[in-house]
């Protein structure tokens, strides 16, 4: 069996893509031997059918811009691990971050994240910049992206310690913690009344970005002598978070016992 | 005697390509420095002159493959757009053939139905819509009958 993979790194670089401006997914995708069709979808935002060595991917018409392209590539990734007879349909829920770890939805959505948010762009761009959704909003800007996954990509390679949540309703649906957030640091279930997303959550406008208390977001031993800076936005139906470590040494006087050094 | 045949100016340029290359190889890097000093030429300043070129002919390269997807693109959506796809006129026979296709390539159930469990619940323009993508792709022949042996 020929494997055809080639990683979103490759497949940008044969292209000779640098700049964000010229991610052009529909090429992309075509040069990959897919091709995207936007039709109206009830049910699912993407959904990809091939045979040998072509798939026709079709992407939710009456989507905001930036989901249709996060959707494309995220076919296009299952295409590129999967290429032959092959068919999946994709609801928001696979598209978004709570799938399983090296699962297929998983993966595709690294896949996307990489072909729409390039590390070799993103990173340079992101260097330095606080942690939030002003900063979010203008990478999301220049790369033609959404703010949720743009957010999750500056946590995660942004110069701060930092994390991303989803609650819908009351229900933490997803979370995605940068690499220095320690996974000891456990979160509350729902966010305590003195957190800005508690408060949007209950109809209120709360001024954000603004420091919290890092007991109103996570159940640990001494978290009330420590703060964080929060920012949270309402998206849909439920709140985006961003928490961030802006005075680092708050993180690295919390240690996996409980214990302040 | 005959006169040999005259080379065309392509061979004697390749000739002279291949040769100057055989010479080159032959040389060490000291004496193509110092041959390169002699005639005043900076080799530091000649090898980032030289790297610049390739890494322009490597974009060049690039983004000309980037707009022949571009243009191949548009040209395979309006050819998509254009072309008359043949299907059963009736309604429940179209429906009946999309069942076929699946029953056939389980593997593309989930996205041809939608992630529903039946196809009872798409309306008949998803199910032309299927069919048609279906037909594109060969899993349907030109008169709309289900190919190959199936998964």
């Amino acid at each position: 069996m020929t494997v055809y993979f080639k990683s979103a790194a490759d497949v940008l670089n044969e292209l000779a893509i640098h700049d964000p401006g010229q991610i052009d997914v529909e090429a992309i995708a075509h040069y990959c031997s897919a091709t995207v069709i936007y039709e109206p979808l009830v049910g699912c935002e993407a959904h990809i059918v091939g045979r040998k060595n072509r798939a026709i991917i079709t992407v939710n018409s009456s989507a905001p811009r930036p989901r249709q392209r996060f959707s494309a590539a995220h076919e296009l990734g299952h295409w590129m691990r999967d290429r032959g007879t092959v068919g999946f349909a994709c609801d928001k829920n696979k598209l978004s971050p709570q799938q399983r770890a090296e699962g297929p939805e998983h993966l595709a959505n690294v896949y996307a994240a990489d072909l729409l948010l390039p590390l070799s762009m993103f990173v340079p761009r992101a260097q330095g910049r606080p942690i939030t959704f002003e900063t979010t909003r203008a990478l999301a800007q220049q790369f033609d992206t959404s703010l949720t996954a743009t957010a999750i990509r500056l946590v995660q390679h942004g110069s701060f310690p930092a994390m991303v949540l989803y609650i819908d309703g009351s229900v933490r649906k997803w979370s995605v913690r940068g690499p220095d957030v320690p996974a000891f640091l456990k979160l509350r279930d729902e966010p305590a009344a003195t957190t800005v997303a508690h408060e949007l959550l209950h109809g209120e406008q709360p001024d954000s970005p603004t420091d919290v208390y890092a007991d109103g977001w996570f159940d640990h031993p001494g978290a009330d002598r420590f703060n964080l800076r929060e920012d949270s936005v309402r998206v849909g139906r439920g709140v985006l978070t961003i928490l961030w470590w802006k005075d680092e040494r708050q993180l690295l006087s919390i240690d996996g016992d409980g214990d302040s050094a | 005697m005959p006169d040999k045949p005259r080379k065309s100016d392509e061979e004697v340029l390749e000739n002279l390509m291949n040769e100057l290359a055989e010479g080159i190889l032959e040389i060490s890097d000291e004496e193509i420095v110092a041959e390169a000093r002699e005639a005043r030429v900076d080799p530091d300043k000649a090898a980032q002159r030289v790297a610049e070129l390739v890494q322009r002919a490597i974009e060049q390269r690039g983004q000309r493959k980037r707009q022949a997807a571009r243009r191949e693109y548009e040209a395979t959506i309006a050819a998509m757009q254009k072309r008359t796809y043949r299907l059963p006129d009736d309604p429940q026979e179209r429906r009946a053939l999309l069942d076929a296709v699946v029953q056939r390539y389980p593997r593309v159930r989930s996205a041809v139905t939608l992630q529903h469990r039946d196809l009872t619940s798409l309306s008949d323009a998803d199910v032309r819509s299927q069919l048609r993508k279906l037909q594109e792709l060969g899993f349907l022949d030109a008169d709309g009958k289900p190919t190959g042996e199936g998964e």
